[in-house]
């Protein structure tokens, strides 16, 4: 994955628990370095390493763990890094979230080396759909997806409701989520 | 061929920024976007009034735009300068133009700002790719200085360890090197190596270094050299000897550092200057050492050891303490002695004494009596000195004890003889005087003080020669005793005191062995010798006077005798020898009889006396009665004599001798003239009432000397006067008296008369 994705695990550590704590992540997993780049390509395994030392160092399950980091990455993150464009995809979540593959294909042109995920939208209605989720990585990222849908409700002042209805890891073909949304504040 | 025309819709998609313009320069067509970023823009309006070109040499005229067809235009807008990229295209139309391009942003907050989004761009437009790759620059850039401030704040962190590891080299006197082993080179020394070993480190190669090391230090570590294979890491010490000669400790500990295949190719190390390191180890092992002869004579004293802590808690004790207590050391760690050792006769102002010496932290020295496990007392002699740390801290107790048990049954015993002999001295009537080894009195008994009058305060401590001094001025001039210093063992001689009363002493020294045999200290003993010489010299006169008054008789019974013998006398003249050697004979017998019972009486034979209570008068009247003075018809006047008299306790046998003996005097020495008069005077002397038997002739007298003598033997007032006597009478009837308890007064006027009274106690009738 991208330094970015490494870098916003350390900032979510940082942020909420103090650097202290992000060196006892960075000692379990057995980082040797000192900071990432955001557009260089680490090891997906890196990522991983820090997930789950940040899960036994902060005694969470990767579930939740995984999902405050999904809405970090959107609220903080992406909308830190990217906000005009992040804002540029779409007026609300609807169009935001049928336009997720139009955005990954433009950074994908800009980061060639990058594996993103596959969004597709289906059952679209005035208050709900399903998101569909595939991706090239081993099933159980599907808590980061929905940490994702709950940060992209936020960026809108929009409630949501999130629900696995199909699960890659019960052998599924790929995870899909129904997503209601209500009226925006 | 297929028509490469465009519809109207496909060209707003693909280029919704567009505009065209008709040969008069009017705007006549605009893509469906460019109102949001160039509001003026709109059909009608001239072209230049909304647009300007950024080169110069270009324009919106005919000809301009023929020779750029094309090429790359750059527009700005008028009212705010944005830009647009994009190229001039002919229409169909003759003079129009059309505009395809899109507005210029470097960053999406620029996009953001002019009202615009990603979806008023076409897809194929590659803005928003470009502004992600510029804002993902820009975030790398942010990653790169924050990474640069990581290193920043890590080179100042290692610039402060480094000086901090400098400092702390400099003051351990550490010298950091690093050595290659191929070219026996220092690829670093530290230039603290001059300090050390007196060499500069350009002068020093590891091969030159190591061989200032002394050979007798070369094998102490734990490796035997510093290049050893066998291990990565290697430290030793040795001695090495300084450029200027002096001999210095060092210690090398260094590892390994080996090249990629783990070959070694030299060492990393510290040198560091342990000499005063080593000197402190050899102080503490020698301290180590007297510390342990020093625990091992605690150990094996035959004195108990006691340490406590500040509480005054056991934490040791030594075998002499089990052996002298009973008690263990696991019996007793953690308690107070006290409350183990002590019991119903431990003196408890002792225990209170030490207690406040103790709590005051200042050593104490007692003795106690302490009880053994098995009950058994027993006494200890114990110093107690406070342990302190080197701040002076108390950290707690040593006390050292030592049975005194058996001292004390002498100093007891010694005590006892001391007094024994002490009441004896006191009680012996002879004079005691002890010198100690330095010639000082320091001894002298009651008796002593009672012969010279001298206190014992006085006499004690004074020096041989002033004890003599003061003997001397009690003696007459001519009379100084020899000194004492010069008597020796078994010496006498008699000294003559004349104060204070005339006193005849026998001096004897004995001198007093110590515990060597060696004499060290001598006693002066005198004894009174007044009355044993004064009988001596009686008894020479006794005998003189005897001899003497025995041969008078006696001459006078052998001259008659043989006159009888040697010539023919008529019958009278034969009886009147024979009647004076009668006489003579009788007064013999009677003085030879009266020197028995003087010398009877004299031996203490007390036993001989018959006491009886009983009333004087009858005694008297016996006497009276049985007396018979030959030519002489007086009789004594009892009249003053009452009937019922006094009861004596005496022998009435020997008070009628004593009163004959008076009563016969007062006849003989008045000459039959003048009345004899008895009677019984009562007198209370002493506290003791006496009865007297006075006897009071009207004869001769006496004077004051012959009164004086009146109870010598064989004296006699007038011996010329003819009276018969012995000379013996009056001092045997002074005897008899005073044996049965009472005493004689003579009083007499010569010419007057003479009063003689026996005094003798009275008993109590029942």
């Amino acid at each position: 994955m991208y330094g970015l994705v490494n870098r916003a695990v350390e900032e979510l550590i940082c942020r909420d628990y103090g650097v202290a704590t992000w060196e006892q992540v960075r000692a379990e997993a057995g980082l040797t370095v000192d900071g990432f780049i955001s557009n260089a390509a680490y090891p997906d395994e890196v990522t991983y390493d820090l997930v789950g030392a940040a899960c036994k160092v902060l005694d969470q399950s990767a579930h939740r763990f995984l999902m405050g980091f999904g809405e970090y990455w959107v609220t903080h993150t992406a909308l830190e890094s990217y906000g005009p464009l992040m804002r540029g995809v779409g007026h609300n979540v609807p169009e935001f979230l049928t336009k997720l593959p139009h955005l990954h294909s433009r950074i994908q042109l800009i980061f060639p080396n990058l594996s993103p995920p596959q969004f597709s939208c289906s059952d679209i209605g005035a208050n709900s759909m399903h998101l569909h989720y595939g991706t090239a990585r081993p099933a159980g990222l599907e808590p980061f997806v929905e940490g994702l849908v709950h940060g992209i409700g936020k960026m809108f002042n929009t409630p949501m409701e999130v629900e696995l209805v199909a699960d890659r890891r019960e052998g599924a073909d790929h995870s899909i989520f129904l997503v209601r949304w209500g009226t925006p504040a | 061929m297929i028509r490469r025309g465009l519809t109207a819709r496909a060209v707003d998609r693909a280029f919704p920024f567009h505009f065209a313009f008709d040969a008069n320069r009017i705007i006549v067509q605009v893509g469906p976007s460019l109102h949001r970023v160039a509001p003026g823009a709109r059909p009608g309006v001239r072209v230049e009034d909304v647009f300007s070109l950024t080169r110069a040499s270009l324009s919106f005229s005919e000809q301009s735009l023929e020779s750029a067809e094309g090429d790359l235009a750059v527009l700005a807008l008028k009212s705010s300068r944005s830009l647009f990229r994009g190229q001039f295209e002919r229409l169909d139309q003759a003079g129009s133009w059309i505009f395809l391009g899109t507005p210029w942003f470097n960053t999406a907050e620029a996009v953001e700002a002019a009202g615009l989004a990603l979806s008023d761009f076409a897809p194929h437009d590659s803005i928003s790719e470009l502004l992600v790759v510029g804002q993902t620059q820009q975030i790398a850039l942010k990653d790169l200085e924050k990474l640069a401030g990581r290193l920043a704040v890590q080179r100042e962190q290692f610039r402060r360890t480094e000086t901090l590891y400098r400092a702390a080299i400099a003051a351990a006197n550490a010298v950091p090197y690093q050595e290659d082993f191929a070219s026996d080179q220092f690829v670093y020394l530290n230039e603290g190596i001059e300090k050390l070993t007196g060499f500069k480190p350009a002068e020093l190669r590891p091969s030159t270094l190591r061989a200032l090391a002394q050979p007798d230090s070369k094998d102490v570590g734990d490796d035997t050299t510093l290049r050893g294979k066998t291990s990565l890491r290697n430290r030793r010490d040795f001695r090495i000897r300084t450029m200027n000669g002096d001999e210095r400790w060092i210690t090398d500990a260094s590892a390994i550092v080996e090249d990629d295949r783990g070959n070694p190719i030299g060492a990393i190390g510290i040198l560091e200057d342990i000499t005063g390191r080593k000197r402190n180890e050899k102080r503490l092992r020698e301290s180590e050492e007297e510390a342990r002869r020093l625990a091992l004579v605690v150990a094996r004293t035959s004195n108990a050891v006691v340490l406590t802590d500040s509480r005054r808690r056991v934490e040791w004790v030594n075998e002499a303490f089990t052996r002298i207590s009973g008690y263990e050391l696991a019996d007793v760690v953690g308690k107070s002695p006290g409350s183990l050792l002590q019991g119903p006769g431990t003196d408890h102002a002792t225990v209170t004494r030490v207690r406040k010496a103790l709590e005051a932290e200042e050593p104490v020295s007692f003795e106690i009596l302490n009880y053994h496990r098995s009950g058994r007392a027993y006494w200890l002699e114990v110093e107690v000195q406070p342990m302190r740390d080197s701040a002076g801290e108390l950290t707690g107790f040593m006390a050292v004890q030592a049975d005194i048990t058996a001292r004390k049954r002498y100093e007891e015993r010694l005590a006892r003889l001391s007094s024994e002999l002490d009441t004896i001295l006191k009680l012996v009537p002879d004079g005691v005087v002890a010198f100690d080894a330095s010639g000082s009195v320091s001894y002298c008994n009651a008796a002593f003080e009672r012969l010279t009058g001298l206190t014992s305060a006085k006499v004690r401590g004074l020096r041989n020669q002033q004890l003599d001094d003061i003997l001397a001025q009690l003696c007459a001039a001519d009379q100084r005793p020899l000194a004492t210093a010069d008597l020796r063992e078994g010496d006498a001689d008699v000294i003559r005191l004349e104060r204070p009363r005339r006193t005849i002493v026998a001096r004897t020294v004995r001198e007093v062995r110590g515990g060597y045999g060696n004499p060290d200290q001598r006693v002066i003993y005198l004894r009174d010798v007044t009355r044993e010489t004064e009988i001596d010299r009686m008894k020479s006169e006794f005998l003189s006077l005897a001899a003497h008054e025995l041969r008078t008789p006696m001459s006078s019974v052998l001259g008659f005798a043989e006159l009888l013998i040697s010539r023919d006398f008529d019958a009278a003249t034969q009886r009147s020898i024979a009647q004076t050697i009668h006489r003579q004979s009788l007064l013999l017998v009677q003085m030879v009889n009266e020197l028995l019972d003087l010398a009877r009486i004299e031996s203490g034979r007390v036993d001989d006396f018959n006491l009886q209570v009983q009333p004087v008068g009858p005694i008297i009247t016996e006497t009276l009665t049985a007396l018979l003075i030959p030519g002489d018809d007086r009789k004594v006047d009892v009249s003053s004599i009452a009937s019922t008299t006094p009861s004596v306790n005496v022998d009435a046998a020997k008070l009628r001798q004593a009163i004959t003996n008076v009563v016969s005097n007062a006849y003989k020495y008045s000459r039959g003239k003048g009345a004899i008069r008895m009677s019984l005077p009562i007198e209370t002397r002493n506290n003791r009432t006496m009865v007297g038997i006075r006897v009071q002739d009207e004869g001769a007298g006496m004077s004051e000397e012959q009164l004086s003598r009146i109870f010598e033997r064989f004296y006699r007032a007038d011996p010329s006067s003819g009276i018969p006597g012995t000379g013996l009478g009056m001092t045997l009837v002074r005897e008899i008296i005073e044996i049965m308890g009472g005493s004689v007064d003579v009083a007499s006027q010569p010419g007057q008369g003479t009063v003689v009274t026996l005094w003798l106690p009275t008993i109590e009738a029942d």
